[in-house]
């Protein structure tokens, strides 16, 4: 499925995907958005890619296993509930920075458990895309 | 919190020799040696408090919520069989470090050793029930680990999974027992407030129960009768093995237990009657195996089985003489039976067979070991002046002067049993020792200063013990009785009763013994058929059992996807319908609010759903259904839009979209449709409804259900204050429900990897 528009645009397209679900993240926890929804936006240009390019160019391009990017994420959702015990909390008890920064504005380990939450729907949409591309 | 330290020392010290023992076994050994001299000398300081009648309870908070603590209890009973295993545990450890020298995988073997020991330990101290039973279990592993160590052979593998399915099957009985005296207490599964509480456990209707369950604990583990075949299996097992924990530790697990809990349980009539029927059954039925068998391990598998027998039907028989006579047979047989398993191991390791009618001339061959057996078969057969004498003494003594009836019939099993002991011990000594035969101009030796001084030392202690019962060892068994039956310590040891009839008594049966011997052609005839034999039964079970599982399986399996999902929804629906209807969810259902209010653009997007759904059902193509279905999730995702879910909506739209992707992906590799016809298909039209209609009405009846819980305005109202967020949806995601949404990534990512393993898997390819 080689098709020249598509392959052009996706140059242009790749970082436009990756900043609005960027900007989905962020905008999540007051507006609709968030890790889950995020992590699929993310995921649709390297989908494309892989589509249009075939498995093992976006294997090149794409050098990072989808595997350890869902395990990173599940990890790191893990890790952000124990904040709270080590103050002594129930486990995943939310905890956040008193004053909100400036420029990043208000910082808490939801945010952690979040991009986890992103990171393990990315790699888990793009490892079955990437099995079911390869022949 | 020491004695936790200890138990914990040596299983780590098992880990470490599973690691290095192989590379470094002279320091590994000195190590565990110099552990083990120090835990038996931290228990022999307990001695001092604990032979004043002191108990010594240790606490460590384990699961404080459910009031469940890791308790270790010192007291006569656990201070002797701590001694025990870690007595008997050095010293097979040091006969071990030169018997399996050869042998590959040695660190392995040490490592479960270890771990065994530790258990074993963990076990006898343990105060809290469910720390008995956590390290029970231990013991039940660690023991399939060792028997099934020579994994390359068959026969091992075979007899390892015997003993875990029995001894592990046994020990979930044992769980369910003790929840019962839980129940009955609620005392936390701790053992001192259960055992101080008798009449509690026996009013609370649960008595009965909870002494089946626990005795089937206990008689799978201690190989009564009818589950006694493991343990003459598990002789596949290395020998330091069967030394250790098929014949002084392991199997004395279940007498621990009857032991333990006999305080509890000595008023009722079923846990007399029960332990000792099995008792007196497998004590007869063991003795009369042992001589028949020509193997030396296997004879000596088939006395420990008849001897733990004889403890059980002590217990069986109760009162404070019985429980006295068992707490020093305990001892008696220990010492003995493991120099005997070890000398066993000595005669294979030198001469390279451990059948009886292949060896012959020993007695000069090999001196040291002739009088170790000497010494430990005459304490098995009851010769004045050793421990095993003492031992009978006092059985035939507590039988005789019972007052319940049965015990005469004890009494004549024992007398048998006791026989039938010599006249093993007879054939052994003199068929294997002293008979000139095969091995006359064989060359061969006396094995190494390890493998021969081990067993010496029980030997020689069996010995002096007999000799001097009075101050060697009565001070100790003195409280261990006490704990058995909760009086008092009475117990007086001594070698010489005086002249009368238990004496006898006890002089008849070596006579009759040795009359035995001379009958042992025609007593090794009588053999029973194939069919009545219990390893014959087991193997029928589980193939009964593998066979009924395969047959499951196939009818389960059958490979269609289509009947998975069928079976799937329709088992789903009928559930929650069930639960709705026990709920009374119906009689408060109003349509009304359903009716409300409804507007043109929701009644188009019905419209559409329907359609597609009844447009399903003529396609042909794959592809069309998929798109058709990408209708069907687009308009219940317009849906959402209109409800203000624009969360919700987002996700749909995006996982629609992904779905069409991925079924894109996929759908040249898919094959054809199978159901044909518009009529084979139609057959899954009642399902199909059935499972809407069952989500709808779910819905709906959570819509108005939401409603009265007020969950849905606490959210709304906390979501800014306590999750700092305006978006609701998102903050119950990441903080309210956290937890809910870390087991849903997870299962994500399992998904996954089954996706990863599916697609993967290739089953034309073996390598694969």
């Amino acid at each position: 499925m080689k098709t020249l528009i598509l392959a052009t645009l996706l140059r242009l397209l790749t970082p436009l995907f990756i900043s609005f679900a960027l900007y989905m993240f962020f905008r999540g926890h007051d507006k609709p958005g968030g890790g889950f929804i995020a992590g699929l936006i993310a995921s649709i240009p390297f989908m494309l890619h892989a589509m249009v390019f075939g498995y093992e160019r976006t294997r090149q391009v794409f050098r990072i296993k989808p595997t350890m990017l869902a395990a990173l994420g599940l990890f790191m959702a893990l890790l952000s509930g124990f904040f709270a015990v080590l103050k002594g909390e129930p486990y995943l008890t939310s905890t956040w920075v008193s004053q909100p920064l400036p420029l990043v504005g208000k910082i808490g380990t939801p945010i952690f458990f979040d991009f986890g939450v992103l990171l393990v729907v990315f790699g888990v949409v793009l490892q079955i895309t990437f099995l079911l591309t390869e022949e | 919190m020491t004695i936790l330290s200890c138990i914990l020392a040596v299983i780590l010290a098992g880990f470490l020799s599973a690691f290095f023992y192989d590379r470094h076994r002279n320091i590994v050994l000195s190590v565990v040696s110099l552990l083990f001299l120090g835990i038996i000398a931290y228990f022999s300081s307990l001695a001092g408090p604990v032979l004043d009648g002191a108990t010594i309870v240790q606490e460590v908070i384990w699961v404080d919520t459910l009031n469940i603590q890791l308790t270790f209890l010192v007291d006569g009973l656990s201070l002797f069989f701590a001694l025990l295993v870690t007595i008997f545990g050095l010293l097979i450890f040091l006969y071990a470090h030169r018997y399996m020298e050869d042998s590959p995988q040695i660190n392995r073997f040490a490592g479960y050793l270890l771990l065994f020991s530790g258990s074993m330990l963990g076990l006898v101290l343990s105060a809290n029930l469910i720390g008995l039973f956590v390290f029970w279990e231990l013991t039940s592993l660690s023991s399939f680990l060792l028997i099934g160590f020579k994994h390359q052979d068959e026969e091992s593998r075979r007899s390892a999974r015997q003993a875990l399915l029995i001894t592990a099957g046994g020990g979930l009985a044992l769980m369910a027992g003790f929840i019962l005296l839980e129940i009955a207490t609620g005392s936390g599964y701790n053992l001192t407030e259960i055992l101080s509480q008798p009449e509690v456990v026996a009013d609370s209707g649960l008595q009965s129960a909870a002494i089946i369950l626990i005795a089937l604990g206990a008689l799978t583990k201690s190989a009564q009768f009818p589950f006694h075949f493991w343990l003459p299996n598990a002789m596949a097992a290395p020998t330091p093995v069967s030394a250790y924990l098929h014949s002084a530790t392991m199997v004395k697990a279940g007498v621990y237990l009857i032991f333990r809990l006999n305080p509890l349980f000595q008023e009722a009539a079923l846990w007399h009657h029960l332990l000792g029927a099995a008792g007196a059954l497998t004590m007869t039925w063991g003795a009369l195996k042992a001589f028949q068998e020509d193997d030396l391990k296997r004879i000596l598998a088939y006395t420990t089985v008849s001897a733990l027998g004889i403890l059980f039907m002590m217990i069986g028989l109760g009162g404070e003489a019985a429980v006295h006579a068992a707490m020093v047979y305990v001892l008696a047989h220990a010492l003995y039976k493991c120099a005997l398993f070890m000398t066993a191991g000595n005669i294979d390791h030198q001469t390279g067979t451990r059948r009886i009618s292949q060896l012959s001339d020993l007695r000069r061959k090999m001196p040291v070991t002739t009088v170790t057996v000497a010494l430990a078969l005459a304490s098995m057969a009851g010769v004045i002046p050793l421990l095993g004498f003492v031992g009978k003494e006092l059985l035939y003594d507590a039988l005789y002067h019972a007052a319940d009836p049965i015990a005469m019939v004890y009494l004549a099993l024992l007398f048998l049993a006791g026989a039938l002991f010599t006249a093993v011990s007879v054939d052994i000594l003199y068929n294997a020792f002293f008979k000139t035969g095969k091995l006359q101009d064989h060359p061969i030796k006396e094995g190494h200063l390890m493998l021969i001084l081990p067993p010496l030392l029980l030997a020689v202690a069996s010995l002096l013990t007999g000799i001097a019962p009075g101050w060697t060892i009565a001070p100790l068994l003195k409280w261990s009785a006490a704990n058995i039956h909760g009086f008092a310590p009475t117990m007086k040891l001594k070698l010489w009763h005086g002249f009368n009839l238990v004496f006898l008594l006890s002089l008849a049966t070596l006579l009759a013994g040795v009359g035995l011997y001379f009958l042992r052609n025609w007593v090794r005839q009588a053999q029973k058929p194939s069919w009545a034999s219990a390893d014959f039964l087991y193997d029928q079970v589980i193939a009964g059992s593998e066979s009924v599982a395969q047959y499951t399986t196939g009818k389960i399996q059958n490979g269609y996807l289509r009947k998975y999902i069928a079976t799937v929804i329709v088992t789903f629906s009928l559930l929650l319908l069930v639960a709705m209807v026990h709920g009374q969810v119906f009689q408060s259902l109003s349509m009304a609010p359903l009716l409300k209010g409804i507007q043109i653009y929701e009644l188009v997007i019905l419209a559409l759903i329907v359609l597609a759904t009844g447009f399903l059902f003529r396609v042909r193509s794959r592809l069309i259904v998929t798109a058709t279905f990408g209708i069907i999730g687009y308009s219940i995702a317009l849906g959402y839009t209109l409800f203000s879910a624009p969360d919700v909506a987002i996700t749909q739209f995006l996982a629609e979209t992904l779905t069409l992707i991925l079924l894109i992906l996929i759908i040249h590799r898919l094959p054809s449709y199978t159901l044909e016809t518009s009529i084979a298909r139609l057959k899954y039209l009642p399902m199909a409804i059935l499972f809407g209609a069952t989500m709808a009405v779910t819905a709906y009846v959570m819509l108005l259900q939401e409603k009265e819980t007020g969950s849905q305005v606490y959210f709304l109202e906390q979501s800014i204050p306590k999750g700092k967020g305006q978006n609701a949806v998102n903050v119950i995601l990441v903080d309210f429900r956290a937890l809910d949404t870390l087991g849903e990534i997870t299962v994500l990512t399992v998904t996954m990897i089954g996706i990863i393993a599916l697609l993967k898997f290739k089953p034309n390819n073996k390598k694969a």
